[in-house]
């Protein structure tokens, strides 16, 4: 390639030499001069690489001026096709300048091209991952839910059954089930009677449904009949049995605490045998944390 | 006779010397005319580089129509020719501007996009 611009770039200048040389007297035309000049340029630019065929058109330009300056320099139609070869030659620079342009061009526009076809895609895949985050947190939240129902159910249910056993109150202290005396024990015994543990089994089932925040106190009452303390012992000793039933029924042991209260809290009137069996009996108070606290500080009598 | 004369001018491309009685064909003078708006339509007029080249271009038709009224054929067609060129280098000119105006535009808006 060097080779060949250096062949392409002699042939001419040797011709002017051999011109200058044949004829001493005529110098080239400043037309042909600029002509020489603006070709030289043009083949070392990088039209060359370009637009070879224009450099080509442009070369053969040069030519013809330069056979005009031969055959009769100084002549018209020398300065003319010198002036026709100048402008080839600007004009070869010039297409060089619009393809490289053009070349410019179409290698933004497709750079362009792939960053918005990557921006979509991107955009696209962090849209996707947004849903389907979306799509399994609102399951995991309906889950989460159904669970949540499902258990609110249960402890109704569980409640509801509580009811048909025995007498339920909703007090300050709680949630107060009473289980007459005579139907968990024999007389002045603390052992449970089989229809007690019958009871207690489905008393046990409902507590197991109980909110992580609730607990269980089991108070033991008597009637006024023989010695303060004997019934406070029997009261404690039938609270703790009906304790351990549920514990041993799977009730969390640390959700249940047992009392006795012997006949210090009667119901009814003492004076009458149905009073006093209303009195003999055992209470088992379902309490939030805060019922629990107040009932847990509060002085035994 | 007339035959080779012919030939002659088409190998080395212009008459000279003693050819002088070679007419000039009339496409000589449309075809510069059409190069000259060909490039007025591209904006060569008002581009800075190319404005000299088309006023050239139409002294130089206006000179070589003038020459063909007198009868100088072979003068004519080399004026005409150099009109010609001249047009032609203005068009590209023009259009060598705004191919590097858009082709600058393109990159701007790439550089815009980021990375």
């Amino acid at each position: 390639m060097n080779q060949l611009n250096l062949r392409k770039f002699a042939v001419p200048s040797l011709l002017g030499a051999l011109v200058a040389l044949g004829c001493a007297s005529t110098n080239p035309s400043p037309q042909l001069v600029d002509a020489r000049r603006a070709y030289d340029q043009a083949r070392m630019s990088e039209a060359s690489k370009l637009v070879p065929a224009r450099v080509y058109t442009a070369k053969q330009a040069l030519d013809k001026a330069e056979k005009a300056h031969k055959d009769d320099a100084g002549s018209f139609e020398e300065k003319s096709l010198a002036y026709i070869a100048e402008r080839q030659a600007q004009l070869a620079v010039s297409y060089a300048g619009i393809a490289k342009a053009e070349r410019d061009m179409k290698t933004a526009q497709a750079t362009y091209d792939q960053r918005q076809q990557q921006a979509l895609h991107q955009a696209q895949t962090t849209a996707a991952r947004a849903q389907n985050q979306l799509a399994s947190q609102s399951s995991e939240l309906e889950k989460e839910r159904t669970a949540h129902a499902a258990a609110e159910r249960r402890a109704a249910a569980a409640m509801a059954s509580l009811s048909e056993l025995a007498k339920v109150k909703e007090e300050s202290r709680g949630t107060v089930m009473t289980l007459d005396g005579s139907v968990l024990f024999v007389t002045g015994k603390s052992e449970l009677l089989p229809i007690a543990r019958e009871k207690l089994d489905q008393v046990a089932n409902a507590l197991k449904e109980m909110g992580s925040g609730e607990s269980v106190l089991i108070e033991g009452h008597t009637d006024a009949q023989g010695a303060d303390s004997a019934n406070l012992a029997l009261s404690q000793a039938r609270a703790d049995a009906v304790r351990e039933y549920l514990i041993s029924r799977g009730v969390p042991q640390d959700k249940v605490r047992s009392i006795g209260r012997g006949e210090q809290q009667p119901v009814a009137s003492n004076d009458s045998p149905e009073g006093r069996a209303n009195n003999r009996r055992v209470e088992i108070v379902i309490q939030n944390a805060q019922q629990a606290a107040a009932s847990s500080t509060s002085p035994r009598r | 006779m007339k035959r080779i004369v012919l030939l002659g001018a088409l190998t080395t491309g212009f008459v000279f010397g003693g050819c002088a009685s070679n007419p000039v064909p009339p496409a000589k003078v449309t075809d510069t005319q059409a190069s000259i708006s060909a490039a007025e339509a591209v904006g060569a007029t008002s581009n800075p580089r190319a404005a000299l080249h088309m006023k050239l271009a139409k002294e130089q038709l206006a000179q070589g129509e003038q020459l063909l009224r007198d009868g100088d054929d072979d003068e004519a067609r080399l004026v005409l020719e150099r009109a010609r060129i001249d047009a032609e280098l203005a068009m590209a000119l023009t259009r060598e501007e705004q191919a590097q105006h858009q082709a600058r535009a393109s990159m701007e808006k790439v550089r815009q996009v980021g990375r």
